[in-house]
């Protein structure tokens, strides 16, 4: 039984850290000084299926423009908005707290028979503070019509900008 | 359905249920809910595309945000708080950097954007706030976690159980328990046989299983389980003595009229109904006792009567018990040697704390000689489950009145019930051996083999449970049952008792316990109330907790 309290924190505390956002994602201090469009993954409903995710360019009437991948494999995909299944926006980095799970599942060994109860509880709340979703929005919360405000073209594509030279 | 035993222990549990470690677990689980419900989404961005929207927005804004300013061609400018709009120049001014459409930085400074070059201006809220509550989400986790930390290893008895337990319902926990075994014997050479009456009815059935637990951190040498059963008809009841006879009794009991130092008591001490009767030690000296006086009006045909008490004690025993431990610190092997070395180690004992604090003596006041008269005491240890013992009574008493008066330690014995009966007959109990073992829901013939052996034992480790069941002579026959457990336990040392190792406390402990109690009195008082809602507070549920994986 032991065992698997230690597997399921150690598997919390893995998949926590390894979604990691990308490093143009702002620390929240530097969030008004952020000149880049949000990290955005985008699931698609029709297509191949594939998530697309990366920088947000813009939104045009028809279509999310993101660039993917990274440097100096950058490129742009266009998704058109009928095919969007589902998105979810980071706008800016959070502290890491996934070393809280296993620490403060270490701290409920002392209290005893109690463990059964506040180790759960500890587990929970700092796996919900470690993989929170804050600095996040998801299609419930930002509706696509106000996706434009976390790209780096609120506006639009401006005239005269070659998409896909865009770095 | 609940039935009425069920509906009192809830009962009882409700009135307990309302303090230190009650909060500290709601607290937590109020920790968690706080960050659900703030994990909502948090808006901080706006855009605007008209000037004075932005000169409105922002005049009501306390803090001067930094700005953004995303022109026409896909640049973007970034002020700093510095920024104000020249409505005359029809302009924005103030420090900042001018960033292409790829964001590599193009210059940086004193800026003069145009508006009309500006398709959307764009303002940030800080997100300390959304940053910051985690923080204070895991400060208020780690200083709950620390408070219960602390006050388990303060108290251990607390939030580790206690020496082996017994259950007939396997849901119960050990505020629940049906039986505590030896709990004095905390050494090889102080292992005895302890009977405890189970108050249950086996009417109907031809089989009976009990689980035995080890909820604390102490080692548990098992060398026998057995069941004692004795046939009892419809208006009989089969009591325990505390010199292990068994008395065949009326079914019916007498109630007396009952006070003590702080008035009448009858309503706690009338019933079984876990609502007990209990005083706080005294202020001076541990070893202080009180009175408790009945007044009974019997009414039995029976030639003999005997008194009932189900008690058991309060946590100044387990208090002193683990006082000792903390003395003995680091020396502590050599002190349990040195113990099994002795000659007499009960006498030692008896001798010591246990022998100051006493039991529960019983007199009854003879009319003729007027005197009060010893009849016997009834001890039994353990804070977790109550013995149910009778006493039989010297005076024969015939519609008279019977006065009683039980001297007791204060603040060392809960009482639940007191009553009078009539007794019938001196019995013997069929003695049954386990006829299956399990071990965690395994068959686990080893187990049953060394708990059947008198000269094997069953070791029981932190978390371990075994199942017991007994064949019953005849399925006919209702029966009185008592378990019988023998064997002795080997607590754990904590590692903060290894470094308050203090011998001349221990050896004032051992050797002279009346000077010892009186000068602990003290430290004992502060921790006394706080002990006790401690322990009845904690709830907990330990089916799944080993600490091996056996």
């Amino acid at each position: 039984m032991k065992t698997k309290w230690v597997i399921l924190v150690l598997l919390l505390s893995f998949i926590v850290s390894v979604c990691a956002p990308p490093r143009y994602v702002p620390k929240p201090s530097q969030i008004g000084l952020n000149y880049r469009g949000a990290y955005i993954i985008i699931q698609r409903s029709k297509s191949d299926g594939r998530t697309v995710n990366g920088e947000l360019i813009a939104v045009e009437p028809k279509e999310i423009i993101v660039l993917t991948g990274n440097e100096p494999n950058r490129r742009v995909v266009a998704i058109s908005i009928d095919h969007v299944k589902k998105y979810k926006l980071k706008y800016a980095a959070s502290t890491k707290f996934d070393w809280a799970i296993p620490v403060f599942s270490l701290f409920t060994i002392s209290h005893g028979w109690y463990l059964f109860l506040t180790m759960p509880i500890n587990i929970a709340t700092t796996s919900l503070i470690a993989g929170s979703s804050r600095f996040n929005y998801r299609e419930k919360d930002l509706p696509i019509d106000r996706l434009h405000m976390f790209a780096r073209f609120p506006q639009g594509i401006p005239d005269g900008v070659d998409v896909n030279s865009l770095q | 359905m609940l039935n009425n035993n069920q509906s009192n222990h809830l009962v009882g549990f409700a009135f307990r249920l309302s303090n230190t470690n009650r909060w500290m677990i709601s607290l937590l689980l109020l920790s968690f809910l706080f960050l659900v419900q703030s994990c909502g989404p948090y808006y901080f961005r706006e855009h605007f595309r008209d000037a004075n929207d932005l000169l409105q927005y922002t005049g009501n804004v306390p803090t001067k945000l930094y700005l953004k300013a995303h022109l026409r061609d896909g640049q973007v400018y970034i002020l700093t708080d510095t920024w104000a709009i020249d409505t005359v120049q029809h302009q924005v001014t103030g420090q900042g950097r001018l960033y292409d459409v790829n964001r590599r930085l193009v210059n940086s400074g004193p800026v003069s954007v145009p508006i009309d070059s500006v398709v959307i201006f764009e303002t940030n809220k800080s997100l300390d706030k959304v940053e910051n509550e985690p923080i204070a989400g895991l400060s208020i986790l780690a200083g709950l976690d620390a408070i219960l930390g602390v006050i388990c290893i303060t108290n251990p008895k607390t939030c580790f159980g206690s020496c082996p337990t017994f259950y007939i319902n396997e849901e119960d926990n050990f505020h629940f328990a049906n039986a505590e075994g030896f709990s004095q014997a905390i050494s090889p050479s102080l292992e005895y046989a302890d009977i405890d009456a189970l108050d249950y009815s086996s009417e109907g059935v031809d089989s009976f299983s009990i689980i035995m637990k080890n909820e604390a951190l102490e080692t548990h040498s098992v060398n026998q389980v057995k069941l004692l059963a004795i046939p009892r008809a419809e208006d009989e009841r089969i009591y325990h003595s505390p010199n292990d006879l068994f008395y065949r009794c009326d079914r019916e009991v007498q109630f007396g009229q009952a006070t003590a130092e702080e008035g009448d008591i009858t309503g706690l001490l009338a019933e079984t109904d876990r609502i007990e009767r209990f005083s706080l030690a005294d202020e001076t000296n541990l070893s202080t006792k009180e009175e408790i006086h009945l007044t009974f009006d019997p009414s039995t045909d029976a030639d003999a009567l005997g008194l009932l008490i189900s008690f058991r004690q309060t946590q100044m025993t387990t208090y002193l018990f683990y006082s000792a431990m903390d003395y003995m610190g680091g020396s502590v092997s050599d002190m349990f040697a040195k113990l099994e070395r002795d000659n007499n180690p009960q006498e030692l004992l008896e001798n010591s704390i246990k022998g100051e604090l006493g039991g529960i003596d019983v007199h009854i006041w003879n009319k003729d000689a007027q005197r009060w008269e010893l009849q016997g005491t009834l001890n039994e240890s353990g804070p977790i489950a109550f013995g149910h013992q009778i006493l039989p009574l010297s005076a024969k008493v015939s519609g008279r009145e019977l006065k009683v008066k039980l001297v007791l330690n204060k603040g060392l014995w809960r009482i639940d019930r007191v009553a009078l009966t009539g007794i019938r007959e001196v019995v013997e109990p069929d003695i049954l051996e386990p006829s299956e073992a399990l071990n965690k829901g395994t068959i686990d013939p080893d187990a049953l083999k060394q708990i059947r052996n008198p000269e094997e034992y069953l070791v029981s480790m932190p978390g371990s449970t075994y199942r017991f069941s007994f064949v019953l002579p005849e399925k006919e026959k209702n029966y009185e049952l008592f378990l019988q457990s023998q064997g002795y336990y080997l607590e754990w040392m904590r590692e903060s008792w290894l470094r308050e190792k203090n011998l001349l406390k221990l050896n004032q402990l051992l050797n002279h316990p009346r000077r010892y109690l009186k000068a602990e009195t003290k430290a004992y008082k502060k921790q006394e109330k706080y002990m006790e809602e401690a322990f009845w507070n904690s709830r907990i549920d330990t089916k799944s907790f080993s600490y091996y994986e056996n």
